[in-house]
């Protein structure tokens, strides 16, 4: 690899990145829009779920029960019932979404530290909603229960913010996509152009062309991180519990290896159009779907599991996610990290062995 | 450097910048150059003339390393195209037939990543002198893609010479060039021939072919005539060139 050489393809892309604004755009402007959009847009809390209560118990410690569900954010008081076929009629009304159903000898029960059981009936049409109901009055069921002895505490993610868990995410699901597309035009651009056979008449290798041409978009890439880590820490108040250094570390690893991905795209694809669709939908589909962004991947069949084990984003999304809300690099963040960095070295290595610097197959 | 000297034993071995034995190329069934075997001389401007799909380009296109041979040897200043395509490309220049300089980068920029791509030593000098002898002075910050054609080709030459190459093949490099521009550009196609570089050149000018050296006419992927502008006129018993070029392509009708 010749030094002068790898400038001087990195200074030439560098000029056509900054000449051209939809590149510029689509680099920068997109992936801050995305982030807004998904980040306020795909938010799974439910907040102020209207709620009525039975209480057949009538106890002190009913009542604290009851003081827990309205003092939380995701309840509101919505009535009283005192039969049967009211808790069923206000449900129906839609005057309640929920209703907590406290049995007589609750009480007496608490008072005994013996397992006492209450009833929630939850509306659900709505079935998202009616989960994550279901899932609030767990937590602070429980809570309760820490007073009599057991104690059970969700970890990480205390007040259950989705926007906490789905930010991380985001961030990699973005930079997986927007890197990949910035890289698929570049090689596509010089054969459409025909710019590419002046350049293979020159003493440039391939690895010169391909790791200068990288130069820039990892710019941007490193721009696209800082920008989306900042607006998850301010404007989405995500805490980062683990160290700058290690999100640092592990964004500049998964940037050269989806950016590798767009250039071998590139390089085997005919036309810039086919290139950037091309790598919108494999970069996208399995980065939305199998990286345990959006789906929890332990609940795959094994066939699928095994995939997921194959996407970069997989591993990305769960180090972001580790990195954020845990604050330690996770059980085996080395075993992560080799992955990646494997995975790039291969992608790099075919790329090498698809690109012809000559029009053999043209 | 070991490539250098390598080379120029090789040099004094044969005086012959270019040699073919036997080139062939096919596409398919489509035999685009078919057992080509010539030789051109140091220093020579050699013109390469053929009607279009003669083979011309493909042949060129071979010389510098960017199409393999399917059969056949090609020596371009000591060194075989088909083992080491990359040693050729160091010490050779190459204008295609399409312009291909980068339209959204100005006339310096281009110049110098040629310069940074070839390893020019003293770069910004050879920028200079570049721009200077390619007529560009005072358009060094112009964008490429908005020059008119004929500067466009000068930048194409002074992009392609950066470097001093021993060996400069232009495929049609006047193509769509007004009559002065095309002038002043073999005025430096000259130049440079006078300091010692082989210029091997395709055209459709009978004009142009008549300041070569020696000619190869093409036709069919098989050379059918070559010799010295004077030479193949006696030996046609046609007064210009372009009746020479006329009545050997036309001899067996096909031109493809």
């Amino acid at each position: 690899m010749n030094k002068q050489r790898f400038r001087a393809i990195a200074k030439k892309e560098t000029i056509h990145v900054l000449r051209d604004p939809r590149s510029l755009a689509m680099g920068i402007a997109i992936p801050v829009l995305l982030l807004v959009l998904f980040g306020y847009g795909l938010s799974l809390n439910v907040e102020d779920v209207p709620l009525a209560v039975w209480d057949q118990s009538g106890t002190a410690a009913s009542r604290d029960l009851i003081r827990d569900f309205t003092n939380s954010k995701a309840f509101q008081p919505a009535g009283v019932c005192h039969s049967q076929s009211e808790t069923e009629d206000i449900i129906q009304s839609g005057d309640a979404m929920a209703v907590l159903v406290i049995p007589a000898d609750y009480g007496e029960k608490i008072a005994e530290h013996m397992p006492a059981t209450v009833q929630l009936l939850v509306d659900g049409s709505d079935s998202n909603m009616a989960r994550l109901s279901i899932m609030y009055a767990g937590g602070i069921v429980k809570n309760e229960a820490q007073s009599s002895g057991v104690s059970i505490i969700t970890a990480y993610n205390p007040a259950m913010d989705t926007t906490w868990s789905i930010i991380p995410g985001l961030i990699a699901i973005i930079v997986n996509v927007i890197a990949a597309m910035l890289t698929s035009l570049c090689v596509a651009r010089e054969w459409e152009n025909g710019t590419m056979e002046q350049l293979i008449s020159t003493p440039v290798r391939k690895v010169e062309f391909i790791l200068g041409k990288l130069v820039p978009y990892y710019a941007i890439g490193v721009i696209d991180v800082v920008v989306a880590v900042v607006m998850a820490l301010f404007l989405f108040g995500v805490p980062l519990n683990g160290s700058l250094l290690a999100l640092a570390g592990v964004s500049a690893v998964f940037l050269l290896t989806t950016l590798s991905v767009g250039v071998l795209v590139s390089t085997g694809a005919r036309s810039q159009l086919l290139a950037s669709q091309l790598s919108l939908i494999i970069t996208f589909l399995p980065g939305f779907i199998l990286s345990g962004f959006v789906y929890d991947t332990k609940a795959m069949p094994g066939v699928v599991i095994a995939i997921t084990k194959l996407i970069p984003a997989t591993y990305y999304v769960s180090l972001l996610r580790t990195i954020f809300l845990k604050g330690t690099w996770g059980a085996a963040p080395s075993k992560e990290l080799m992955f990646l960095s494997l995975f790039t070295v291969v992608i790099l290595a075919a790329t090498m062995k698809k690109l012809k610097l000559n029009l053999d197959g043209r | 450097m070991p490539l250098f000297t390598f080379r120029k034993q090789s040099m004094t071995d044969n005086d012959y910048a270019v040699t073919l034995e036997n080139l062939t190329r096919k596409f398919g069934d489509f035999t685009a150059v078919d057992d080509v075997s010539f030789s051109v001389n140091r220093g020579e401007i050699f013109g390469f003339l053929g009607a279009n799909g003669a083979g011309k380009s493909t042949t060129i296109r071979m010389l510098c390393g960017i199409l393999k041979p399917t059969s056949g040897r090609g020596i371009v200043g000591g060194v075989d195209i088909s083992r080491t395509p990359e040693k050729v490309k160091s010490f050779i220049g190459y204008m295609s037939q399409k312009f291909s300089l980068y339209d959204d980068l100005t006339v310096e920029e281009n110049l110098n990543f040629f310069a940074g791509i070839y390893g020019v030593k003293n770069r910004k000098d050879a920028v200079n002198r570049a721009i200077e002898s390619a007529g560009l002075a005072g358009r060094e910050k112009k964008m490429t893609g908005s020059l008119p054609v004929g500067w466009k080709q000068q930048l194409s030459l002074a992009s392609a010479v950066m470097h001093n190459p021993d060996i400069l093949f232009l495929d049609e490099p006047t193509s769509g060039v007004d009559p002065v521009s095309r002038r002043k550009f073999w005025e430096t196609i000259r130049a440079k021939s006078d300091d010692g570089t082989t210029v091997f050149v395709t055209t459709h000018y009978m004009t142009e072919a008549e300041y070569c050296d020696r000619l190869s006419i093409m036709r069919a992927g098989k050379v059918i005539a070559l010799g010295s502008p004077d030479e193949l006129k006696r030996k046609n018993d046609r007064d210009t060139l372009e009746d020479v070029f006329v009545s050997l392509v036309q001899q067996t009708g096909d031109t493809r």
